[in-house]
C-alpha cells in the first residue's frame, strides 16, 4: 500500500470525538501561542471574520482532511493540527507584512511579538534558526543534568528512537524516559 | 519511529491552558465551541461525500 492510501485510510478512520479533541487542543495552542484574542494584526477577528481560536482549527482540518498536509510519521492528531496551523500562521503573517510594509509603526509592530516571529521562523525559510533557539532553550533547562544533555544533542542530530538507542547503549524505553524527564524538566521550568 | 522533542512541548504548552482562560477568550463555553466545531466538520464531510458521490 502506498503512504498516501495509508493516509487517506487513516484520515476516514479516525472518529470525529477525536477530530474533536485535536481541534479543541490546537485552539489552545493558537490561545497560548497568540497571548489571548489579538484585537487587531493578521490574526484579528477582523482580518479572519472569526476568532482565530476558531478559524485556525477549522483550517487544520480543511488542509489535514483534503489530504494536502503530509502526515510526519510518529505524531499524534493534535500536534499535527499544531503543524497546519504555525504554517498557516507564518504564510498569513509574511503576506500581511508584505501589504503593510509601508504603514508598520512602532505600534502595529508590536502586534506580533519576537515570541510569535520565532514560533513561526520555521515555515519562514529559517527552520533551522527555529530549531536552534527551541534546542538551546532545552538545552539550557537541562544544563545541570549532563546525562540530558547527551541526550537532547542527539535528539537534535538524529530523530530517531533506534538510532539513539544505539548510540547510547541503553533500551528504547530508556530513551523514552529520557525524554520524559527532559519534557517535565522545561514543562517545570516554564511553569516558574 | 521519530522523537519529536519540540512538538511535544508545543503540545504540552497547550495543554497548560485552563479551560477558564481558553473559554474567556473565546467569549464561550467549551462546549459551545465543540458544538461549533462539530457542526463544522459535519457539514464539510456531508459537502465531500456529496461530491465524491457525483
Amino acid at each position: 500500500m502506498t503512504n498516501e492510501k495509508h493516509e487517506q485510510m487513516r484520515q476516514n478512520d479516525v472518529p470525529l470525538e477525536k477530530i474533536l479533541d485535536a481541534m479543541e487542543l490546537s485552539g489552545k495552542w493558537v490561545v497560548k501561542r497568540l497571548k489571548g484574542n489579538p484585537t487587531s494584526g493578521p490574526f484579528s477577528e477582523l482580518v479572519l471574520t472569526e476568532k482565530a481560536a476558531v478559524f485556525f482549527p477549522k483550517v487544520a482540518y480543511m488542509k489535514w482532511a483534503s489530504g494536502a498536509w503530509k502526515w510526519k510519521q510518529g505524531l499524534d492528531l493534535p500536534t499535527q493540527f499544531i503543524r497546519i496551523i504555525r504554517s498557516e500562521m507564518s504564510h498569513r503573517l509574511r503576506d500581511w507584512r508584505e501589504r503593510n510594509e509601508s504603514e508598520v509603526t512602532p505600534m502595529n509592530n508590536e502586534l506580533v511579538d519576537r515570541e510569535l516571529e520565532q514560533a513561526l521562523a520555521d515555515e519562514l525559510e529559517m527552520e533551522e534558526e527555529m530549531k536552534d533557539l527551541g534546542y538551546a532553550n532545552i538545552l539550557e533547562y537541562v544544563s545541570a543534568y549532563p546525562n540530558l544533555v547527551v541526550y537532547v544533542n542527539l535528539v537534535r542530530e538524529t530523530n530517531s528512537y533506534r538510532t539513539i538507542s544505539k548510540k547510547l547503549r541503553i533500551k528504547m524505553a530508556e530513551v523514552k524516559k529520557l525524554e520524559a524527564e527532559v519534557i517535565k524538566i522545561v514543562r517545570t521550568n516554564r511553569a516558574k | 519511529m521519530e522523537v519529536n522533542l519540540l512538538d511535544k512541548i508545543c503540545v504540552l504548552d497547550a495543554k497548560t491552558v485552563t479551560k477558564k482562560e481558553f473559554e474567556q477568550t473565546l467569549g464561550m463555553s467549551r462546549e459551545e465551541y465543540l458544538k461549533e466545531m462539530r457542526r463544522f466538520v459535519e457539514e464539510q464531510q456531508r459537502v465531500k461525500a456529496a461530491a465524491e458521490s457525483k
